[in-house]
């Protein structure tokens, strides 16, 4: 969010009455706004009603990389729009790769150094201003009504709980702030599959930070698990076991 | 009485019921869901197998008709059960004989329902 922003001295509660001003004309916000932090860019679902007009209200909330390698005919254009994008385990200076298209149609990759798991963390310690500690109180009560005792209790004192697929097999490791880890017992030893990253509506690049707060993620984790698990690894991204180090 | 809840960033409780008691309120839910739905929305739909509750994802929605329509998956064991709304009773949910893949239709009116956003990976 730019510096000179109007919306800088605002409470959330009042930052997010301007926004539903602001955006009346769009339609209903469902699923609420997604809060703007400073300093911090976000990656918004495209399909969220309110993502362009987020950007054109929020223009600097573009992901901010620092390209450690370009095509040597990179050009600067007006209008860029990321295309493709993936993680791609740290060898050298190898983090987040995208592909950036062009309006002329030049294609480029843009790639960002990884932030490490110390700096992922401290990001995120700044980024939970987004959320209202009221909002995460809520979301625990909900979550409760989905867990059994054992789980529940887990949660409460470790953070965390792991629920067995009954279709697939696969035992689901839960956590809170954390990508859920899948992993299968089918050879008699446990072995990381994946580890399954998302966040409903966006989240707050290079941090563990959901638009929503903490156990709201969670509970959409483990809802679309329950519900439609081929539907919940598609909309996932899928991290390997030997990112682990980096999403522990 | 149908309801639908929905994952909000604000953590409210953001709910909407449906009464098909109100037509003009049902028409609007209706619309709700299928322009949620076009707009990458999941939802959500809890439904009652072998009397035990949980959620399916709902395919689809028919706004003429206010259903949910769910796929029909078989559970682990590979034996196809009776699939009934939460409120619906187990007669009236009869399984409909077809091939592989088929469908179940749920009156919103009928069952407990959760939206949440469209994911935007991590």
């Amino acid at each position: 969010m730019a510096p000179e922003s109007e919306f800088v001295y605002l409470t959330r509660a009042e930052l997010v009455e301007e926004l539903k001003a602001r955006f009346a004309s769009q339609g209903e916000a469902w699923a609420g706004f997604p809060m703007p932090v400073p300093g911090f860019s976000m990656t918004i679902h495209q399909r969220y009603p309110f993502a362009a007009l987020f950007e054109e209200v929020f223009p600097d909330m573009e992901a901010d990389t620092e390209p450690v390698g370009q095509d040597e005919e990179h050009e600067e254009h007006e209008e860029e729009k990321v295309v493709n994008w993936w993680y791609q385990p740290p060898s050298g200076r190898i983090g987040h790769v995208k592909i950036v298209r062009a309006a002329n149609g030049h294609v480029r990759a843009q790639r960002s150094a990884p932030l490490l798991p110390l700096g992922r963390l401290l990001q995120t310690f700044e980024a939970c201003r987004a959320w209202d500690m009221r909002a995460e109180l809520r979301a625990i009560k909900k979550l409760r009504r989905h867990l059994s005792r054992a789980q529940w209790s887990c949660y409460v004192l470790t953070g965390g709980f792991a629920e067995w697929s009954p279709r697939s097999g696969v035992l689901y490791i839960f956590r809170r702030l954390r990508p859920t880890i899948a992993c299968s017992f089918a050879t008699g030893t446990g072995r990381i599959i994946a580890i399954l990253c998302s966040h409903p509506i966006g989240y707050y690049d290079d941090t563990w930070a959901g638009a929503m707060v903490p156990t709201d993620d969670l509970l959409s984790h483990l809802l679309l698990m329950r519900a439609d698990e081929h539907y919940y690894w598609r909309i996932s991204n899928q991290h390997q076991s030997r990112d682990l180090g980096l999403y522990a | 009485m149908g309801s639908l809840e929905i994952l909000n960033v604000q953590g409210g409780e953001v709910k909407i019921t449906f009464d098909h008691h109100d037509a003009p309120e049902a028409i609007r839910a209706r619309r709700i869901i299928s322009e949620m739905i076009r707009s990458g929305f999941v939802l959500l739909v809890e439904v009652e197998r072998n009397k035990e509750k949980r959620f399916e994802r709902a395919v689809s929605f028919d706004e003429a008709r206010g259903e949910y329509i769910i796929a029909d998956f078989m559970p682990a064991n590979g034996a196809p059960t009776p699939l009934v709304s939460a409120a619906q009773p187990a007669e009236e949910a009869a399984p409909t004989p077809g091939k592989r893949g088929r469908r179940r239709r749920v009156p919103m009116e009928e069952a407990q329902a959760t939206a949440v956003g469209p994911s935007a990976g991590g």
